[in-house]
C-alpha cells in the first residue's frame, strides 16, 4: 500500500529575504536622509529669512549666531510699510501675475492644440521654431522689445509689461507633449458628435489636462511674480511698480543694508507665491511628468 | 590730465564710422545682463548728437518739467525728495519728476543704455565713476562747463579731485554728487583688548605687525581685516595698495601691470590672504565686521552711518594705510550728468537743478544724512558739517583723507569698458587661487589692452 506523502513546498532560506529587507530598509533610510538634507538646504535659508525679519541689527550681527529673535517685534515690517507703498505694489504684482499667467496659458493651450490636432503646412517647422525659442536667452530680445514698446507708447503701462512676454514657448511645448498622450478615440467621438475645435478644446482637452495646466500655470505665475529685469526697464512710475521692483528702494549702494528690513520685505514678496506653490505642488509634479513617455 | 583731440587735423568734427558703430552696437543686448563688463552700445543718432556748435544759453528758457533718474545712493530717496522740495521753493516754475531708475549704478546704466535708442531719456542721470566715460564715448552726455558758466556756478568751489574726476577733452562731463572714498574702519574695543594704540595702522606693514594680537582675540573663522571682492570693490581698494607700492594699473591709457611695483602689490595682497591670513573675504564685509568676525575692514564712507547703528562696539576710523613707496586713496561713488540729446530747454533746467543740489548747503545736507562727502570745499567747514563732526567725529577722518590723500583713479579701471571687471578677475586669482601676481596680471593685461583698443581708442 503506497503512502501518499504530502510534498512540502520549499521555503526559501530566511537569510536572503532578511538581506533584501535590510537592503530595502537601508535604501529607504538613505532616501530619507537625502530628502531631509535636501529639505534642510532649501528650507533653512527661508526659516532664517523669517526669523531675521523680526531681528534688530544688534541681534543680526551678534556672535555666536542667534537663531531666534528675542521678540516677534514687527518693527521691520512697519518700516517696510513706511518706506514702500506695499499695498499698491502687492496689487500691481497680483494683477500682472494673474493676467499674465492666464494669457500665457491661454495662448499656450491654443498654440499647442493647433500643433497637435490641426493639419497645416510646415507644422513641424513651426514646432521646431518653438523649441528654438526655448534656447534663446530672454535678455537677447530686451533691446528690440524695449524699442518696440517705446515706439508704441507703452512705457509705464501694464500692457508694456505684459504683452512682450505673452508667447510662452515653454507652455506651448509642455501642452503639446501632453496633448500627444490624450486618447484619440475620445476626440474622434466628440468630432463625430459635431463638436468643433473650440468645443473640443474646452470640453475635452482642457478637462483631461488639468495637471499640466496647473504645472504651466504655476511656473508662469512664479515667473511673472518674480520678474524683475523687464518691468524694471519698462516702468519708472512708482504707482505701477511690482513688489520685486519695490525691494530696490530698500537697498543701499555704498552704505550698509538694513538686513532686518530687507528680510521683512523679502518675506512679504516670497510668502504669497510660496503659499500658491504649496497648494499646487502635487499637481505641479503630475503635470511636469505628464507626457514624459511620448516622443 | 592729458587729453586727446576728438577733431581731425582738417577741423572736421569726429564721427564714428559705420564699422565702429557696428562694433559697439553688437554689444548692446549683452550690456543688459553684463552691464558692468560690456562695451558701450551706441546708435547712429546718439553718436552724431555731438556737434561743434555751442548753445547760446542766454537765449534759452528752462523747461517746465524735467526727469531725474536716480538709484537713491545711500538709501537717500527721502533726502532727494527734500532737495526737490527745496528747489521747488526757489524755482516753482520747474517740476522735477523723480524716478527710481535701479537699485545700483549698473542698473541705472542698463536702463539708460536701453532708453538711448528711444525718446524716453532722463534730463539728469546718475553717472558713476565707471560709467560716465562710457556715456561720454557714446556722445550721450553733454559738457557742463558752458552751461555752468552761464548759470554763474562757482566750479572752483567743487573739491578739486572730485570735480576733475569727470574731466576729459578739457571739459567736465558730470558734476560730483554722492561721492565717497574707502576708509579704514576698526573695532576700538578689540584694539584696546589687544593693547594697540587707538588709531588705524599708518602703513600696511604696521597692520601685519598688529595682526597676531588681533587674531588671538577673534573667532576661528574671523580675520584681523575684512576685504570685499567682487566688481567695483576689489579694484577700488586695490588701487590704494598698488599706489602705495609706487605702481598703478595704468599710466593714462598704457597698462602698467607688468612693473615690479604692480607685482609687489599683487603678491602683498596674495600673501595677506593666503600666507599670513591677516585678511579674510566677505560678501557683506560690513555685516561681518559689525558682528565681530573681522577686527577691521576697508569700506566706503557711505557705510559709516549704518556701521554706527549696527556695531555693538566703539567704531574707529582712519586713513587707508600707506605702502612702502607712498600713499593714495581712490574716490568713488557717483556724479550726475545731463544727456546730450535732450532739448536745450531741458538741459538748462537740468543744469539749474544740478547746480542747486550740489551747492554748499545742499551737499552738506545730503552728506549729513547719507554719509557721502560734501562735494563743495566751502561746505566742509560750514555750520552743518561742523555739527556732523561734533556728533560723528569719525566723519572728520573721511573729510581729512579726501583733502590730503585722494587722487584720480587709473584710467584703465574707470574709463575702459569692462576694465574694473577684468581687474577684479586678476585680483581674485591672487586672493582666491593663490596665483602669483606676475601670472595673474599677465593673464588680464592683454584683455585690458584689447578692451581699450576695441572700445575706446577708435573714439578718441
Amino acid at each position: 500500500m503506497s503512502v501518499l506523502v504530502p510534498v512540502r513546498a520549499k521555503v526559501p532560506a530566511a537569510g536572503p529575504a532578511r538581506r533584501a529587507a535590510r537592503r530595502r530598509a537601508g535604501a529607504d533610510a538613505a532616501s530619507y536622509v537625502t530628502m531631509i538634507v535636501a529639505v534642510a538646504i532649501m528650507s533653512v535659508p527661508l526659516v532664517w529669512m523669517l526669523f531675521a525679519s523680526f531681528k534688530q541689527p544688534s541681534e543680526l550681527y551678534s556672535l555666536p549666531l542667534q537663531w531666534l529673535p528675542t521678540s516677534l517685534d514687527p518693527a521691520n515690517y512697519a518700516q517696510v510699510a513706511d518706506t514702500l507703498p506695499i499695498g499698491r505694489l502687492f496689487l500691481n504684482s497680483l494683477g500682472l501675475t494673474v493676467v499674465g499667467a492666464s494669457l500665457k496659458m491661454l495662448l499656450g493651450l491654443c498654440c499647442a492644440y493647433a500643433l497637435v490636432f490641426l493639419e497645416f503646412p510646415f507644422k513641424k517647422a513651426i514646432f521646431a521654431l518653438v523649441i528654438f525659442a526655448l534656447l534663446i536667452p530672454a535678455q537677447i530680445t530686451i533691446i528690440p522689445n524695449y524699442t518696440l514698446v517705446a515706439s508704441l507708447g507703452w512705457l509705464n503701462t501694464y500692457q508694456g509689461v505684459l504683452v512682450p512676454g505673452l508667447a510662452s514657448a515653454f507652455g506651448t511645448f509642455l501642452f503639446r507633449q501632453h496633448f500627444l498622450t490624450l486618447p484619440a478615440s475620445i476626440l474622434e467621438a466628440a468630432q463625430l458628435d459635431g463638436a468643433g475645435h473650440w468645443r473640443r478644446l474646452w470640453g475635452f482637452v482642457i478637462p483631461m489636462s488639468l495637471p499640466t495646466i496647473a504645472a504651466v500655470g504655476l511656473v508662469s505665475m512664479v515667473a511673472e511674480w518674480n520678474d524683475y529685469l523687464w518691468p524694471f526697464l519698462v516702468i519708472d512710475n512708482a504707482e505701477l511698480m511690482t513688489l520685486p521692483l519695490g525691494l530696490t528702494l530698500l537697498q543701499n549702494v555704498d552704505g550698509m543694508n538694513n538686513w532686518g528690513v530687507l528680510m521683512a520685505a523679502t518675506v512679504l514678496v516670497t510668502a504669497p507665491i510660496l503659499a500658491v506653490f504649496l497648494v499646487l505642488q502635487r499637481r505641479l509634479v503630475a503635470g511636469l511628468t505628464a507626457g514624459a513617455v511620448t516622443g | 590730465m592729458s587729453t586727446s583731440s576728438r577733431t581731425f587735423s582738417s577741423g572736421i568734427p569726429w564721427q564714428p564710422s559705420r564699422r565702429n558703430l557696428l562694433q559697439l552696437s553688437g554689444l548692446g543686448a549683452l550690456g543688459l545682463t553684463l552691464a558692468a563688463c560690456s562695451g558701450p552700445s551706441v546708435t547712429e543718432d546718439t553718436a552724431r548728437a555731438k556737434t561743434t556748435a555751442t548753445t547760446d544759453w542766454s537765449t534759452i528758457t528752462p523747461a517746465s518739467e524735467i526727469t531725474w533718474w536716480s538709484n537713491h545712493p545711500g538709501a537717500s530717496k527721502a533726502i532727494e525728495e527734500e532737495l526737490i522740495a527745496r528747489f521747488a521753493k526757489v524755482h516753482p516754475e520747474i517740476t522735477i519728476k523723480h524716478v527710481t531708475a535701479g537699485a545700483n549704478y549698473d542698473e541705472v546704466a542698463q536702463r539708460f543704455q536701453a532708453a538711448s535708442s528711444t525718446s524716453n531719456l532722463p534730463d539728469l542721470v546718475i553717472s558713476s565713476d565707471v560709467w560716465w566715460f562710457r556715456y561720454f564715448l557714446n556722445s550721450q552726455i553733454m559738457p557742463l562747463d558752458d552751461v555752468f558758466k552761464h548759470l554763474e556756478v562757482d566750479t572752483s568751489d567743487f573739491n578739486a579731485t572730485l570735480y576733475s574726476d569727470y574731466e576729459f577733452d578739457s571739459q567736465h562731463w558730470a558734476a560730483p554728487y554722492a561721492r565717497s572714498t574707502p576708509l579704514f574702519y576698526y573695532n576700538r574695543d578689540l584694539w584696546a583688548k589687544a593693547g594697540l594704540p587707538d588709531r588705524g595702522p599708518a602703513t600696511w606693514a604696521e597692520l601685519e605687525e598688529w595682526a597676531p594680537k588681533l587674531a588671538a582675540l577673534l573667532p576661528a573663522d574671523g580675520a584681523p581685516l575684512g576685504l570685499d571682492t567682487g566688481t567695483s570693490w576689489a579694484g577700488w581698494w586695490m588701487e590704494n595698495v598698488i599706489w602705495g607700492q609706487g605702481g598703478a594699473y595704468s599710466k593714462d591709457w598704457t597698462v602698467t601691470l607688468d612693473t615690479p611695483e604692480a607685482e609687489a602689490a599683487g603678491d602683498f595682497i596674495r600673501a595677506l590672504f593666503n600666507d599670513s591670513k591677516v585678511a579674510g573675504l566677505g560678501t557683506d564685509t560690513s555685516a561681518d565686521f559689525a558682528a565681530g568676525i573681522f577686527g577691521s575692514m576697508v569700506g566706503s564712507t557711505g557705510s559709516l552711518k549704518g556701521l554706527l547703528e549696527a556695531a555693538t562696539f566703539n567704531l574707529g576710523t582712519s586713513f587707508l594705510p600707506d605702502g612702502p613707496k607712498g600713499s593714495g586713496v581712490p574716490t568713488g561713488g557717483t556724479g550726475l550728468a545731463i544727456p546730450a540729446s535732450r532739448t536745450p530747454e531741458q538741459q538748462l533746467a537740468a543744469a539749474m537743478f544740478l547746480a542747486f543740489i550740489t551747492d554748499a548747503d545742499n551737499t552738506a545736507y545730503f552728506s549729513q544724512n547719507t554719509g557721502y562727502m560734501p562735494v563743495r570745499t566751502s561746505a566742509q567747514e560750514g555750520a552743518i558739517m561742523t555739527e556732523v563732526y561734533a556728533t560723528t567725529p569719525q566723519f572728520r577722518t573721511a573729510i581729512d583723507q579726501l583733502e590730503t590723500k585722494t587722487r584720480t583713479q587709473d584710467w584703465v579701471r574707470v574709463f575702459v569698458p569692462g576694465g574694473d571687471q577684468i581687474i577684479t578677475e586678476g585680483i581674485e586669482q591672487m586672493v582666491l587661487k593663490n596665483v602669483p601676481a606676475a601670472t595673474a596680471w599677465a593673464s588680464i593685461t592683454p584683455r585690458l589692452q584689447k578692451a581699450f583698443q576695441e572700445n575706446v581708442e577708435p573714439y578718441l
